[in-house]
């Protein structure tokens, strides 16, 4: 009997063993991360320009009403809307408003912020951006999604020349000082009160 | 009836052991409280303080650790791996030698069961580290760039040292320089060589340079040690005052020389930080966790004489 116990206790071990040995499992994701070593960083630009940023743009905070609740407690509202995938000292906002355009310069113009008198003035980049603001914002674009940094920073460059030839050139040719236009962008904020500066606005849509 | 038994116990047992081999992970034993700090060089002060802040760390939160000095040299590396898996070691706190030529070692911790935290350089592979705690150095350059340009008046000639070839950080640095600089037509790059983020080697490739090239008024390096180098190249050809000197790391010589007029602007990599996490990282998963992000980019901020009160060698004042 004992000699039969011992049979079968080996024959279950050796079972265990090759059954160990040979079957494991995986995550599905880890499987399809590993495989994705073609990244196309224009491509992916592209396509996010096109199907995602519609979606993220609709996440846009109002800014009369975000630089209010900041003037009274930035840590909060640092916290609530920055979008950051990383660690770091400053962070990236979606911001959302309407004002007149009260100055034109090279590389930006000063938007007087409406409908509210005294609700302040910021300014809209028109130059050249090469900052990671346009990737980032969305939150939905992680460097761990990226084989190696060079993809995750050249989707940044390639966004921002969407936000060049997509929104800041056909709008730097029509733009009169008075106009009254309809903006959504991107504002890189520090920790800590805001200063006396106007925030400075990197577009990523401006409407008549 | 003693018949059914047996065989339900045999049954039991079979499942019982079924069990197990599909709940143990492999090489999942429990280690010794030991980190293994493995950093590309130790001959540059960067790269020391981000070992032993590493292992001050470690030891803070009660473990034991040793710091392996790879020379720059991924077959160095790769035995200390080999040693550093034989040795009980819990985890692996890694700054690769090379973006691809350090996958195979951490593969081979991987599937030893010894988790790898990557600091400040990343290693081209997804799914093999734990996590990777990285220097923004495209968007750090960058910012350097624009000051770059902001200074020369958007005009000039100059010249570029590279670090190490093989390394991200030194495309990433580069390319974010130039994703700026290359839109001003007027500033032109007359030389660009790699001097392995050493500071003597900065030193030689920017005599040469200077011989070939005497009328540049600026230089950007891959990193500080470089930048000094250079600096001590154009003191010895009375250029200190005509050529900018532009650095990347907020290594603390860097910043004394900001202050002193030397060097014009640095990126400061908070390298204290990323050992902090890494350590504090391999810790958390020493403890049960396993929901790691798998990289998490570190600001790099913009040094220059304007701000430089605000900051010290390597961090924040």
């Amino acid at each position: 009997m004992q000699k039969r116990i011992l049979k079968y206790g080996l024959f279950i071990g050796l079972l265990a063993f090759i059954g160990y040995q040979s079957v494991y499992f995986k995550k599905l994701s880890s499987k399809k991360n590993s495989a994705d070593t073609n990244l196309q960083p224009a491509d992916f630009a592209k396509k996010f320009w096109e199907t995602e940023l519609v979606s993220y743009k609709d996440s846009a905070v109002e800014i009369t009403a975000f630089l209010k609740q900041y003037a009274v407690d930035p840590d909060k509202t640092y916290a609530a809307y920055n979008k950051s995938d990383g660690i770091g000292s400053s962070a990236f906002f979606l911001l959302k408003g309407e004002g007149v355009i009260s100055e034109i310069n090279t590389d930006a113009i000063l938007l007087q912020l409406q409908p509210a008198a005294g609700a302040g003035t910021i300014k809209i980049s028109t130059g050249k951006y090469f900052g990671n603001a346009i990737r980032d914002v969305s939150g939905k674009i992680k460097m761990g999604d990226f084989k190696n940094t060079m993809d995750y920073n050249q989707v940044a460059a390639e966004l921002n020349k969407m936000v060049d030839t997509q929104v800041v050139l056909p709008f730097k040719q029509k733009a009169v000082k008075g106009d009254a236009i309809k903006f959504i962008g991107c504002a890189t904020i520090p920790k800590g009160p805001l200063g006396t500066v106007p925030l400075e606005i990197i577009p990523v849509q401006l409407k008549y | 009836m003693k018949k059914i038994n047996f065989h339900f116990l045999l049954l039991f047992l079979f499942l019982a052991s079924m069990i197990v081999s599909c709940t143990a992970k492999k090489g999942e034993t429990k280690k010794a409280k030991k980190m293994a700090i493995v950093v590309s060089t130790l001959n540059n002060p960067w790269f020391v303080f981000l070992a032993e802040t590493a292992a001050a760390k470690a030891k803070a939160l009660g473990y034991e650790s040793k710091i392996f000095d790879s020379q720059n040299n991924t077959a160095l590396e790769s035995d200390h791996f080999e040693n550093i898996l034989v040795g009980d070691y819990c985890a692996i706190l890694l700054n690769p030698t090379d973006a691809d030529g350090s996958v195979a070692n951490v593969k081979k911790a991987k599937e030893a069961g010894v988790p790898v935290f990557c600091i400040d350089r990343e290693i081209n592979a997804k799914g093999i580290a734990t996590s990777q705690i990285l220097s923004d150095g495209y968007a750090g350059s960058v910012e350097i760039a624009k000051y770059f340009v902001e200074v020369l008046n958007k005009k000039g000639t100059y010249v570029e040292l590279l670090g190490l070839t093989g390394d991200n950080n030194t495309r990433a640095r580069s390319t974010g320089f130039h994703s700026v600089v290359d839109n001003y037509s007027d500033l032109k790059m007359v030389a660009q060589q790699s001097a392995d983020f050493d500071r003597n080697k900065g030193m030689e490739v920017m005599e040469s340079m200077l011989q070939a090239h005497p009328d540049i008024v600026a230089v950007f390096c891959g990193n500080d040690a470089m930048a000094m180098g250079a600096y001590q190249a154009l003191l010895s050809a009375g250029k200190e005052k005509t050529v900018k000197v532009f650095g990347f790391d907020g290594a603390a010589d860097a910043i004394q020389s900001i202050k002193e007029n030397k060097l014009v602007a640095t990126g400061m990599q908070f390298p204290k930080i990323m050992a902090e996490k890494a350590a504090e990282f391999a810790d958390a998963y020493y403890n049960g966790k396993r929901d790691f992000v798998e990289k998490i980019p570190v600001a790099v901020e913009l040094v220059t004489a304007k701000n430089i009160d605000n900051y010290t060698g390597f961090g924040k004042k």
